[in-house]
């Protein structure tokens, strides 16, 4: 070790119940390559991924349908300190067709200045897949030639 | 009724920072000579262990280092029975444990550190201890696995 510096670290394990609402939509995601999303019988948003309650009128939601696959690009970002360990890393909000509101998720198979917003993207799932949300491995970008089919 | 899941997840965070000026002797002495090398306040004379490089007390620049032996007088101490995860290898660490703040023989500072008794029911304040050193040593206050009883004294 170098004297003038000190390496450590530290592994911090935890596991959280999913509930009722995030286990069904992940087993969807896992069992039927599918995404869902909840729409809430106030406003009328489609939420999605999935919520139980919307949190802007705070009621139940009621209805679940699916949403995607395809979608649009809002906001990215490849944030420097995370690439640090993952250089591809590319971070996205992706509106879903169907769903009112944007998920979070990462990007793949494309070249960065071919990223804008408004871009159209689909998913690309996972081979083996755990009943987690990277059982949806990444969003990437149409292929012009298909833009049109999607 | 849904399958209900339960997700799992390890956060790795490693790190790295400069020891500074002030520690960077006290890692050397440590590791070369398992020597613990405190910093003496030229106005209160106290003497810090880990060194610090300015007095609390007097607000003045520590520039003195003094030789803290590795026997010491337990000034606290408490019996933990919660088992914790220890954060640097992800283990759990067996519990009962004992914490202790001890006051190494020639510094005025105290030190918090793990206690080992044989017997727990006879650990009291002012016990004498000594350190128990790991090898190899590495530079950090670790290389100390823990006190244990001094006997022979």
């Amino acid at each position: 070790m170098n004297d003038d510096f000190v390496t450590a670290g530290v592994n911090l394990q935890f596991s959280y119940a999913a509930g009722a609402a995030a286990s069904r939509f992940l087993c969807a995601l896992r069992d039927e390559q599918k995404i869902f999303g909840a729409r809430c019988p106030e406003c009328r948003r489609v939420l999605a991924p999935a919520r139980s309650f919307c949190p802007r009128c705070f009621v139940e939601t009621n209805e679940w349908l699916e949403v995607g696959p395809g979608g649009t690009l809002g906001a990215f970002v490849a944030p420097p300190f995370a690439q640090l360990l993952e250089p591809t890393l590319t971070l996205a909000l992706i509106q879903l067709d169907g769903a009112d509101t944007a998920l979070v998720h990462r990007l793949g198979e494309f070249d960065a200045p071919m990223l804008r917003r408004g871009l159209r993207v689909v998913p690309v799932f996972a081979a083996s897949r755990r009943g987690h949300i990277l059982d949806l491995a990444y969003f990437k970008p149409v292929e012009l030639d298909n833009a049109h089919s999607i | 009724m849904t399958e209900l899941l339960k997700i799992s997840h390890t956060m790795h965070l490693e790190w790295r920072y400069g020891v500074g000026a002030s520690f960077h002797e006290f890692i050397a002495a440590l590791r070369a000579r398992a020597q613990l090398l405190g910093r003496r306040c030229p106005s209160c004379q106290r003497v810090y262990l880990p060194p610090r490089p300015v007095c609390g007390n007097c607000y003045v620049e520590l520039r003195d280092w003094v030789e803290v032996r590795d026997t010491g007088t337990v000034r606290a101490f408490t019996i933990v029975h919660t088992p914790i995860i220890d954060p640097t290898t992800g283990a759990r660490r067996p519990s009962p444990y004992t914490m202790a703040l001890i006051q190494l023989d020639g510094a005025d500072t105290t030190l918090n550190h793990y206690l080992e008794a044989s017997d727990p029911t006879k650990l009291r304040i002012g016990m004498r201890v000594r350190a128990v050193w790991r090898a190899p040593r590495t530079g950090l206050l670790g290389d100390i696995s823990h006190f244990t009883e001094l006997t022979d004294e």
